[in-house]
C-alpha cells in the first residue's frame, strides 16, 4: 500500500463555497476525498510552516470563494502583444504541472490548488473593466490561465470552456488560455472563437523532461495545437521561458523546425519569446526550498527586482530564437521579452 | 527522531512497553521515556502543559535543528458525541479546533495511515454530551490545540501527527483505567505502523551536498574564518556546482592548504573558490 496520500485525496471547503454548482460538480468528481470545512481558505493555503515542494507530491484540493481582487493589471514581465488594456485574473492558485523555474514556487506558501467556484463574480468584474478600459480603442486583452494551467484542469473544472462562452457574447474582449497541457480534446466539440486564443507553451524534449514534470512530452503538445488549428481555432505559440543549457542552439533549432513541420506557419496567429526571469524574492525563496534542480544555479543577476540572465546572454537567446522563428512568421508576429 | 506527546500515564504505558522505552532520569519536571528514535513525554492534562511540554521536547530533542528528520506525534484518548462510533476506535484527526478561542488548525495529512480521519475540538475543561451540540461529530480532548501550535511554532506543518482513540462518549461517569489502558493496548499495532511510517517524513528531502561535502566546507570556512554570509555563499555555489557538473567537490579541495594571513588574503582566496565552483 501507498504509504502517501495521492492527490486530492482530502478537499478543503470554505463554508461560503458550498452551495456553488461548481463545488457540487468538483466534489463529485472526487467521491472518495475526505472533505473538510473551513471558515476562510488562507485558514489552510496560507499557514505558515508549509513544505512546497512536498505538498507538491500529494496536492490537495481547495474550493473557495474569492472575496478580494478579481483582476489585475498584467505584468511587466509578461508580454502584451502591444494591447495596452492588459489585466489577468486568477480563477485557481496553483497548477496540477511542477515546472522546476516555476515562479508560482515563491508566490504562493503552498502547493495545494484553490479553485474559486464564484465564477459570476469574475464575469461582472471583466465586464466591468471592459466599460471602463483605459484605451477605448482596443480590446480589453486577459489572459485567463496566468497563475496556473487551465487546460490541465479541464476535466475537473471547466473554466476554459466558460470562459470561451463567456467572451463569444462579450464584444471588445480577447481571452488568452495558455497551456501545456494536450487536453484540447475537451475543448473537442466547442465552436471556435476568434477572440479567445488556445495558446501552447513549447519547450525542447530534453527542457520538457528534464525541467516540466508533469507535462506531456512536447510532441503532444504540438499534437494538441494542430488539433485546435485544424478545428479552426486561432493558435498562440509560446516559447517561454527559453533557458541557456548545453546544447541549447541546436535543441530549439530542433524545436521550431519539429513544431513547423507539423503546424502550418501561415495558420499561426502569432509567437511569444521569454528568457528565464523571476521575482528576487520568489527566486530567492525557491532556492531556500529546492536543492533539486541546476535550473536555479545557473549564471543569473539581479537587476532592479527581477533575477535574469545577463543582458547580452538575453539578447543571445532571444535573437537566436527570433532568427529561428522568423524563418516561418513575421517580425511582427512575435512579441519578445527581454 | 518521533517526539511523542501524551496527557497521561495510561496513554503512554502500553506505546513505553510497546518500544522499551527508559525513564530519562535527567528529566525531573515533566516524565520523559527514551528508546533509540523515540521520545515520549506524559504532559499532563490541558492546552498549557500540552503547549509547554511539545516546546520543551522540541527544544531539547530535535537535535538537527529546524525540525530536519523529527516528527512531532500527540496521541492520547478523547470523547466522542457520537454513539455510533466504538469505543477503541483509532482516528488520525485533520482539523483541530480550540473550543475557547474558535480558531482551527489543519494537520497536514500528507501520509496515508490507514485509519479513519476526524476533527477534533480541544476544551478548557471536561465536558459532557449535553454541552456539545447535538449534530456535533468532532471528537473531543484537552491536548489537541496546544500541542499542534507549539508543535508548528517548530516543525513543518507536514511533520506534525494527531492521534486520538475514543475512550467514551462523553457520559459523566469515568472509566475505569484499566478499561482504558487495554483499548490503548488493543491500538498499540496501528500506533506502531503510523510511528513506521512517519519515518518517511523525514528523509523527503534532497541535498546534492552529502555528509562529506559538508565537513569538505565547514573545514575551508574554519580554515579561511569565512563570515557568515561568504559560508552561505559558498555551499550555494558548492550546491550549484554538483548539479551543474554533476561532480563532487574535489576542485576546491586544494584550497584547504591555503592560508589567508589577514582579511585581504582571505577575500582573494574566497574569489579564487568563487571562480572555480562558477566557473
Amino acid at each position: 500500500m501507498n504509504s502517501w496520500h495521492n492527490n486530492f485525496s482530502h478537499i478543503y471547503v470554505e463554508k461560503e463555497a458550498r452551495g456553488h454548482g461548481l463545488t457540487d460538480k468538483i466534489l463529485a468528481r472526487f467521491p472518495k476525498a475526505t472533505q473538510i470545512e473551513v471558515d476562510n481558505y488562507k485558514e489552510v493555503f496560507a499557514r505558515p510552516g508549509q513544505d512546497f515542494p512536498s505538498q507538491k507530491k500529494r496536492m490537495k484540493l481547495i474550493l473557495a470563494v474569492e472575496k478580494g481582487k478579481l483582476l489585475y493589471h498584467g505584468s511587466e514581465n509578461a508580454q502584451n502583444f502591444g494591447l495596452p488594456n492588459f489585466y489577468y485574473n486568477t480563477l485557481i492558485l496553483n497548477c496540477l504541472y511542477n515546472c522546476a523555474y516555476c515562479y508560482l514556487q515563491g508566490m504562493y506558501p503552498s502547493a495545494n490548488i484553490v479553485v474559486f467556484v464564484n465564477l459570476q463574480d469574475f464575469f461582472q468584474s471583466v465586464q466591468k473593466a471592459i466599460q471602463n478600459r483605459p484605451d477605448p480603442t482596443t480590446p480589453l486583452y486577459l489572459p485567463v490561465s496566468y497563475d496556473t494551467d487551465l487546460l490541465a484542469f479541464e476535466s475537473i473544472v471547466p473554466f476554459c470552456r466558460e470562459w470561451i462562452e463567456f467572451s463569444r457574447n462579450e464584444r471588445d474582449l480577447l481571452i488568452e488560455i495558455r497551456t501545456k497541457s494536450a487536453n484540447f480534446g475537451s475543448l473537442e466539440g466547442i465552436q471556435p472563437h476568434p477572440e479567445a486564443i488556445l495558446a501552447w507553451t513549447l519547450s525542447p524534449e530534453i527542457v520538457a523532461k528534464n525541467y516540466e514534470q508533469g507535462t506531456p512530452p512536447t510532441q503532444k503538445r504540438i499534437a494538441a495545437a494542430k488539433r485546435a488549428l485544424d478545428a479552426g481555432w486561432p493558435v498562440r505559440l509560446c516559447f517561454d521561458p527559453v533557458l541557456r543549457f548545453p546544447g541549447w542552439e541546436d535543441a530549439y533549432k530542433k524545436l521550431i523546425e519539429t513544431t513547423f513541420a507539423t503546424l502550418p506557419p501561415e495558420k499561426i496567429r502569432d509567437a511569444s519569446l521569454g528568457v528565464f526571469r523571476m521575482n528576487a524574492d520568489y527566486f530567492k525563496r525557491i532556492k531556500k526550498m529546492r536543492t533539486d534542480t541546476d535550473i536555479l544555479y545557473q549564471s543569473y543577476q539581479k537587476e532592479g527586482n527581477i533575477v535574469s540572465s545577463a543582458e547580452s546572454e538575453r539578447r543571445e537567446l532571444t535573437d537566436t530564437l527570433r532568427g529561428l522563428l522568423e524563418n516561418y512568421l513575421k517580425p511582427d508576429q512575435i512579441d519578445t521579452w527581454t | 527522531m518521533k517526539i511523542i506527546i501524551t496527557a497521561l500515564h495510561l496513554e503512554a504505558r502500553p506505546i513505553i512497553q510497546c518500544f522499551g522505552l527508559k525513564k530519562d532520569p535527567l528529566s525531573r519536571r515533566l516524565p520523559v521515556y527514551l528508546g533509540d528514535d523515540i521520545c515520549l513525554a506524559v504532559c499532563g492534562t490541558g492546552k498549557t502543559k500540552a503547549a509547554a511540554a511539545t516546546g520543551w521536547m522540541l527544544g531539547k530533542y530535535d537535535a538537527a535543528g529546524a525540525g530536519q528528520g523529527t516528527v512531532a506525534i500527540n496521541f492520547g484518548l478523547a470523547g466522542c458525541p457520537n454513539t455510533k462510533i466504538p469505543l477503541g476506535t483509532l482516528f488520525a484527526i485533520n482539523k483541530i479546533t480550540d473550543h475557547a478561542t474558535n480558531r482551527h488548525f489543519y494537520p497536514e495529512m500528507a501520509l496515508n495511515l490507514s485509519l479513519p480521519e476526524n476533527s477534533l475540538t480541544t476544551h478548557d475543561h471536561p465536558v459532557t454530551k449535553e454541552q456539545i451540540p447535538n449534530d456535533e461529530n468532532s471528537l473531543v480532548d484537552m491536548e489537541g490545540s496546544g500541542f499542534f501550535t507549539a508543535a508548528a511554532a517548530f516543525l513543518p506543518v507536514p511533520r506534525i501527527i494527531c492521534l486520538k482513540l475514543v475512550s467514551d462518549h462523553l457520559e459523566k461517569a469515568p472509566m475505569d483505567k484499566s478499561t482504558m489502558i487495554s483499548l490503548v493496548e488493543s491500538r498499540i499495532k496501528e500506533i506502531a505502523h503510523v510511528l513506521q511510517l512517519s519515518e518517511n517524513l523525514c528523509h523527503e528531502k534532497t541535498d546534492p551536498l552529502l555528509p562529506a561535502d559538508d565537513a569538505l566546507l565547514n573545514e575551508l570556512a574554519m580554515s579561511l574564518r569565512l563570515t557568515a554570509t561568504q559560508r552561505h555563499q559558498l555551499r550555494d555555489w558548492a550546491r550549484g556546482h554538483i548539479l551543474r557538473k554533476n561532480v563532487n567537490l574535489d576542485i576546491i579541495r586544494p584550497f584547504l592548504t591555503q592560508k589567508a594571513d589577514n582579511k585581504a588574503s582571505r577575500n582573494r582566496i574566497f574569489e579564487a573558490i568563487k571562480n572555480e565552483l562558477l566557473a
